[in-house]
C-alpha cells in the first residue's frame, strides 16, 4: 500500500492534540496579581506567589 | 434479486454511535450555553439555565476521552474511508461516481480535524469565564468557531453520505446486527495478533 502521507500528517496532529488538551491546563501559568502587581505562579492545586523577596526589599 | 446493504464493520457502529451522541449532545448543550451566558450574535427563548455549561463540559469531556479511541480505529482498520495518496488524482474526475467518494473521503477526513480542534479549544477553555462574563477570551471565540464548523462538517457528512450511498448507508451505521466474523467476541484475539504484527514484527 503506498504510504499516505497527508494521513499521517492528520493523525499525528489529531494525537499531539488530545495529549496537549490533557497536559497544557495542568501547565504552571504566570499571572499579574492585580493589588501588589506581584507575578502569581497558579497551577491546579497549588498557588504561590513569587516575588516574596522583591516584595520584602520595596 | 435483493440490492446488497452497505455492511459497517461493529467496532465502527460502536464507536461511531458513541461519539455521534457526545458530539450531538455537546453542540446542543454548547448553544445552550451560548444562550444563557452570552447571546450576541442572536437568541432562542430557551429557559435560563445555569448548569447546562456543567452539562457541556461533560458531554465534551467524553467526547475527548472517546477520541484518541476512535481516532486510532480510523486510521487504522478504517483508513480506506479517509483521504488516500491518490486524493488529489481523483478530484479531477469531477462528477464522476469516484470523485463524489473522495468528496466523502474528504469530509470524513475534515471530521476528524474538526472534532479534534472541538474538544481541544473547549479543554483550553475556563468553567469560570462565561459565569463571570469574561468572553473576550480568544479560545472561547475559537470554541464558538469550531461549534459552527462541527454544524457545517456534520451537514456535509450526512450530505455526502447521502449522495454516495443512499438512505441504505445512512442506516447502515445504525444496523444492530453483525456477521459472525464480526463478533466481539473475537475483538481480543484481534487485538492481540494486531500488537503482536506491531511489536514482534511477524504474526504468529
Amino acid at each position: 500500500m503506498k504510504q499516505n502521507l497527508a494521513l499521517t500528517i492528520i493523525e499525528i496532529i489529531v494525537f499531539i492534540s488530545i495529549i496537549a488538551a490533557w497536559i497544557i491546563p495542568l501547565l504552571p501559568k504566570l499571572e499579574p496579581e492585580p493589588n501588589t502587581g506581584s507575578l502569581i505562579l497558579s497551577a491546579p492545586g497549588a498557588v504561590w506567589l513569587i516575588p516574596v523577596a522583591a516584595k520584602q526589599n520595596s | 434479486m435483493a440490492p446488497s446493504r452497505p455492511y459497517q464493520p461493529l467496532l465502527l457502529r460502536l464507536l461511531h454511535g458513541l461519539n455521534s451522541i457526545f458530539v450531538i449532545g455537546a453542540i446542543i448543550t454548547g448553544f445552550w450555553t451560548y444562550d444563557t451566558y452570552d447571546g450576541r450574535w442572536g437568541r432562542l427563548p430557551l429557559p435560563q439555565f445555569k448548569e447546562i455549561e456543567s452539562i457541556h463540559g461533560t458531554f465534551g469531556l467524553y467526547a475527548l476521552l472517546l477520541l484518541p479511541i476512535f481516532a486510532l480505529y480510523a486510521f487504522r482498520r478504517g483508513q480506506r474511508r479517509l483521504i488516500q495518496p491518490d486524493t488529489l488524482a481523483k478530484l479531477t474526475q469531477v462528477g464522476k461516481p469516484i470523485w463524489w467518494y473522495t468528496l466523502h473521503r474528504i469530509t470524513n477526513t475534515v471530521m476528524l480535524l474538526a472534532l479534534t480542534f472541538a474538544v481541544f479549544s473547549g479543554k483550553m477553555m475556563s468553567e469560570k469565564w462565561l459565569p463571570q462574563g469574561e468572553f473576550d477570551h480568544t479560545w472561547y471565540y475559537l470554541h464558538l468557531i469550531a461549534w459552527a464548523v462541527m454544524i457545517l462538517c456534520i451537514s456535509v457528512h450526512l450530505l455526502m453520505s447521502a449522495r454516495v450511498g443512499g438512505v441504505s448507508l445512512l442506516l447502515s451505521i445504525l444496523d444492530l446486527k453483525f456477521r459472525p466474523q464480526d463478533s466481539p467476541a473475537l475483538w481480543s484475539g484481534h487485538i492481540r495478533n494486531w500488537l503482536s504484527q506491531r511489536f514482534k514484527g511477524t504474526p504468529k
